[in-house]
């Protein structure tokens, strides 16, 4: 992640034009990989790109150094992703059945599994599964954090998580068994 | 052998997607708009903020002018005043209620609650000062003007603190 100077963060705050680009310039690239993973789509990435950096530059009184400027943006930028893959989307969930709480905290997979693999196979769940996997594994936010930027209660994130390891697992053996069989053949 | 899933995404970077050509560009133009728009919108708000005052103003006039030219009918005059000063104090008073149950609704934060309801109360017991200033000088344009001034820094604190936690809201941050 680019570091950036206060001096440059005040300048923007007060509506320097000039400061706002050499911001935008810093940190589009990594900003604009991560509107990807969510939109999976260049148009819409770039579009929730931009309009998130034209947020935060409105949003700059409530930036504090509590966060670092690149994680309090990428935050502005996922939920301008969620906003786009609307939010009904994800809160519909049935919360019936609710008993595998079992192994909740193993994420044991194949050693032979690469990260690529898995992402593509991960954008093969359903959304609000790709989702929440997404911002656990990927940008290590907690269950707090998911359910904040989601709005879903702490519980539906839990049970989304639990879900979306649960399919992503069977996904992963699926596929992988699909091309042993093949190869034996 | 196995892995944990949650260690293999800390370790390297995913790989890197290029933005689009002319982006920059684009973006440049997105917030020379925005620019543009905020300033129209200030500007507007100035505009607005200037002709209420020239409208009280011009009625200010109007009616020491008509007292001044029918000083015999003293009566009539000052009921004319008074009306039209009422008048402007009810159509605040209203706002003022309306602002404040809004706010209710949105703010649900007790201590914010609180300190608002104490900035409006000693606005409020101003105001009443004020009023017994104005009874004893109707005509007097100052004492009719802090009135106003304070009906609308009310409403401006309604305003401004719902505004605020609009932001908050939509940050999410």
């Amino acid at each position: 992640m680019p570091q950036i100077n206060k001096k440059l963060i005040t300048k923007c705050r007060a509506g320097d034009q000039k400061s706002q680009i050499q911001v935008y310039d810093l940190y589009c690239e990594a900003m604009y990989n991560v509107a990807y993973r969510y939109l999976g789509n260049e148009e819409d990435a770039k579009d929730a790109l931009q309009d998130g950096f034209l947020k935060a530059f409105t949003r700059l009184n409530q930036f504090n150094d509590k966060f670092s400027f690149g994680s309090w943006l990428r935050r502005i930028i996922i939920n301008q992703c969620i906003d786009k893959l609307k939010r009904v989307e994800i809160e519909t969930i049935e919360l019936d059945g609710d008993i595998e709480v079992l192994d909740d905290d193993n994420w044991d997979v194949d050693i032979s599994i690469t990260k690529e693999f898995i992402l593509e196979i991960i954008t093969q769940l359903p959304t609000k599964y790709q989702i929440v996997l997404k911002l656990y594994l990927i940008e290590g936010f907690d269950h707090l954090e998911i359910s904040t930027i989601l709005e879903i209660p702490l519980k539906t994130s839990r049970t989304h998580l639990r879900r979306g390891k649960l399919k992503l697992k069977e996904l992963l053996k699926e596929t992988r068994n699909e091309a042993r069989s093949k190869r034996v053949v | 052998m196995k892995q944990d899933l949650r260690e293999l995404f800390k370790e390297t970077d995913l790989s890197e997607k290029k933005l689009p050509m002319s982006h920059r560009e684009e973006f440049i133009k997105k917030l020379s708009q925005k620019r543009h728009n905020n300033e129209k919108k200030l500007s507007s708000a100035y505009i607005a903020n200037i002709a209420a005052s020239i409208l009280i103003l011009c009625m200010l006039s109007y009616f020491l002018f008509y007292q001044n030219s029918n000083n015999q009918n003293e009566f009539t005059n000052k009921t004319f005043l008074e009306t039209q000063v009422e008048e402007i104090e009810n159509t605040y008073l209203k706002n003022i209620e309306k602002e404040w149950k809004n706010f209710l609704i949105v703010a649900n934060d007790k201590n914010l609650i609180q300190r608002f309801e104490q900035k409006l109360e000693e606005l409020d017991s101003d105001y009443q000062e004020i009023s017994i200033k104005y009874k004893k000088e109707p005509n007097n344009i100052l004492i009719i003007e802090e009135l106003i001034d304070n009906l609308s820094t009310r409403l401006q604190l309604l305003k401004d603190i719902q505004e605020h936690i609009h932001i908050l809201n939509e940050a999410n941050v």
